[in-house]
């Protein structure tokens, strides 16, 4: 499968392809940073899975619906979701894709289907069915960075745990 | 067709009431205030009451137009309630019952305010949240007896206004609550304070603390008046009251509601209860000051009932209790 | 316009202070309670109430699990909306009705050992839950899940609203105690699942469990004793 979509809230949808061997990762970003790329691009190496990422942007569509956003956009504000710290800047460098990453996730949340294909189009890489996102994930990283232990592991999944975390992240 | 007397003690009021098979034929009481600041003590209140019972008792025979030989029954508190003042009543309902040659019978002060309750409203098997200055329990009839599903595991509902009353130097009279709801009526402003429901049980200690500590600055900088604080304590604890008399409910699957006890003749308590009943589909019954505060009519009554359904108290064991749990009480007229 | 993806949700249970629907959220068997402003209460007090217990129950939740409690997934915190949604723990039975399903059945020995056995487990995960300075402050039968899978038998704990982190001895009694009273009013052979619960508590919770059931038999007593005037 080499793309994953699911329903969000609000009537929205989020729109999911895997790449790798990605050449402009620099220009992506850049276009992502200046507003005119709108798509997230996230590392495939914390994510157990791509339910993760439908609860950091489900919570993210929820906030934006009553203009409760804590980051400038809807695609920061997914990065932020996913990272257990408060500070902002952390989220985005610890699940946003660096300079020099050529496996990226390219997450949407289009308007419509010209818009998300003019996203894909940007991205110079080869896509990939999103189950080889396996290949890319560190579950040591994962179980570090959302501080899970073992006592938890004995009686839950690894993404149970971490999506809760990042639904409760404001409470905790 | 049973007519009862009954004497009822067990704090700062004394009443003596007399009941003709549910019907109140006389419910005479007075009241032992103190100054602003002071509560009530035992040894004081049992002076009060050693002073004006045999006034009392004349005036109930007087309005109930009876005589000594028309009473089937004489009924006293045996508590719970303070020592010196359930002493000093039940010597006086001992001596009558043995003068007139009458059997005599210990009624549990809660019940004689949930039976009262059950009389005067009509209601069937309510909930019942029984509020006062010594008691503070949510209550439901099952298997012949009045079981507490909730109730505060520190300090009374009633205590702790009273305290908060003698902080902000309230008068006594009527009654420190009473004064109280009156200042809170005046309020506005309202002042978060801590919220203790555990199941459906509730505590007061901490919020008293909590407020009294904070009163004196708080009013002192002109942050909020004394009417906010009594109208914030008052919406406070009378929420924690009525989440956990909903709870009861659920729990019983029950759909009336009965106050009784002092607190509650609190007008906003009976509205704030009332308005969670008519959102659940459910009846409020409660009564005004003349029942729900303590009076000697409800020991009547409930005596009456023991008494109909057999039950007396043999000579022995007519002492007096100062703790004597609801739920100890064999239900045995239902 | 867009509608409410929760729209084809089916009410579910009408509890005191909060609705619980199931249905189909993001591609999973959820519920989502959400709950409702009470008219009786003050506005601020009870917008106050309703986000701290919103934020209560999502902290446990998490709590719970990292100390090896099984809870429910958490899959949205919605304060706006007076809500949470949540994994649906499929197949599962609150304890009041499997010990009421226990008791409906014929082979009385049986029923015995999964008591004994669902009591151990209750006081096991209490154990671990206060080991962890979490106060539950709502515990009931009705506050606690059963599933079976494959003959095995797990416990969850849910309902959160009520909890809040304490180290004091006196909260964990008081937790117990309305535990106590909780089973009391729901279940007839209480004596003997308390103790059961008592004794696996005791177990998991070594060092300070002496100290909280010897606060437990003050906390009962305070009820018992308490001087009750007026």
């Amino acid at each position: 499968m080499y793309s994953f979509e699911q329903k969000l809230e609000f009537g929205v949808a989020l729109h999911l392809r895997l790449f790798s061997n990605v050449k402009n990762t620099r220009e992506l970003r850049s276009g992502v940073m200046s507003g005119q790329l709108l798509c997230a691009l996230i590392k495939p190496k914390l994510l157990v899975d791509p339910f993760q990422l439908v609860i950091a942007a489900n919570k993210a569509v929820v906030r934006q619906n009553v203009s409760s956003l804590v980051t400038k956009s809807i695609y920061t504000e997914i990065l932020f979701n996913l990272s257990p710290s408060k500070n902002i800047t952390q989220g985005l460098t610890k699940f946003g894709v660096g300079d020099d990453d050529t496996d990226i996730f390219v997450l949407v949340i289009p308007n419509s289907d010209e818009e998300l294909q003019e996203v894909l189009r940007q991205v110079d890489g080869d896509m990939r069915p999103i189950e080889d996102a396996k290949e890319m994930l560190s579950i040591n990283e994962v179980i570090k960075t959302y501080s899970i232990h073992n006592d938890e592991l004995a009686i839950s999944n690894l993404l149970d745990s971490v999506v809760t975390r990042i639904a409760a992240k404001d409470c905790l | 067709m049973v007519v009862a007397i009954g004497f009822e003690g067990s704090a700062n009021k004394l009443g003596i009431g007399i009941v003709r098979d549910g019907e109140v034929l006389a419910n005479c009481r007075r009241t032992y205030i103190t100054p602003p600041g002071e509560g009530f003590l035992p040894r004081e209140t049992a002076r009060h009451h050693r002073e004006v019972i045999l006034q009392v008792l004349q005036e109930a025979l007087d309005t109930s137009k009876l005589s000594p030989t028309e009473i089937d029954v004489v009924c006293y508190t045996k508590g719970p309630g303070m020592g010196g003042p359930l002493y000093s009543t039940a010597i006086v309902a001992r001596t009558i019952a043995q003068l007139w040659r009458k059997p005599i019978v210990g009624v549990n002060h809660c019940i004689g305010h949930i039976e009262m309750g059950r009389l005067v409203t009509k209601c069937d098997n309510p909930t019942v949240l029984y509020v006062s200055g010594g008691n503070t329990q949510v209550i439901a009839y099952s298997r012949k007896k009045y079981r507490i599903f909730g109730e505060t595991i520190d300090i009374a509902v009633g205590n702790c206004l009273d305290r908060f009353a003698r902080v902000l130097m309230l008068s006594n009279d009527p009654s420190p609550g009473y004064n109280i709801e009156q200042e809170a009526k005046k309020g506005k402003k309202f002042l978060v304070l801590p919220y203790v429901v555990k199941g459906m049980d509730v505590s007061f200690s901490g919020i008293l603390s909590y407020i009294e500590e904070r009163a004196p600055s708080l009013i002192e900088k002109g942050e909020y008046t004394p009417a906010d604080l009594c109208y914030s304590l008052q919406e406070t604890i009378f929420a924690m009251l009525v989440e956990t008399t909903e709870r009861a409910m659920a729990h019983c699957g029950s759909n009336e509601v009965l106050i009784v006890g002092g607190v509650g003749c609190n007008v906003r308590l009976q509205e704030m209860m009332g308005q969670m009943c008519q959102e659940r589909g459910a009846t409020l019954y409660a009564t005004d000051e003349r029942f729900c505060i303590d009076n000697g009519a409800m020991i009547a009554h409930a005596g009456a009932l023991m008494f109909s359904s057999g039950q007396t108290t043999e000579w022995k064991d007519t002492f007096v209790t100062q703790r004597y749990r609801t739920d100890a009480v064999e239900v045995t007229w239902r | 316009m867009e509608t409410d993806i929760t729209d084809d949700f089916t009410l579910w249970k009408q509890g005191a202070e909060a609705r619980l629907f199931t249905g189909n959220y993001l591609g999973k068997s959820s519920v989502m309670k959400e709950r409702f402003t009470k008219s009786y209460r003050n506005s601020t007090l009870d917008a106050y109430l309703t986000k701290e217990r919103i934020k209560a129950e999502a902290k446990t939740l998490v709590r719970c699990r990292s100390a090896g409690i099984p809870t429910p997934t958490l899959y949205l915190v919605d304060f706006e909306r007076k809500r949470i949604v949540m994994e649906n723990l499929e197949n599962s039975l609150t304890v009041k009705d499997y010990i009421i399903q226990l008791s409906e059945t014929d082979d009385s020995n049986n029923n015995l050992n999964e008591l004994e056995f669902i009591s151990q487990e209750i006081g096991r995960l209490l154990g671990k839950m206060h080991s962890a300075n979490i106060i539950h402050g709502d515990l009931t039968t009705s506050n606690m899940l059963v599933t079976q899978d494959n003959g095995s038998v797990r416990l969850h704990l849910i309902d959160f609203g009520l909890s809040y982190v304490q180290q004091s001895s006196e909260d964990k009694a008081v937790d117990l105690y309305v535990l106590e009273r909780a089973l009391l009013s729901t279940h007839s052979n209480v004596a003997q699942m308390f103790g059961a619960i008592l004794n696996a508590y005791q177990l998991v919770f070594k060092d300070k469990a002496k100290e909280i059931l010897k606060k437990l038999s003050d906390v009962r007593a305070r009820g018992r004793k308490r001087d009750m005037i007026g």
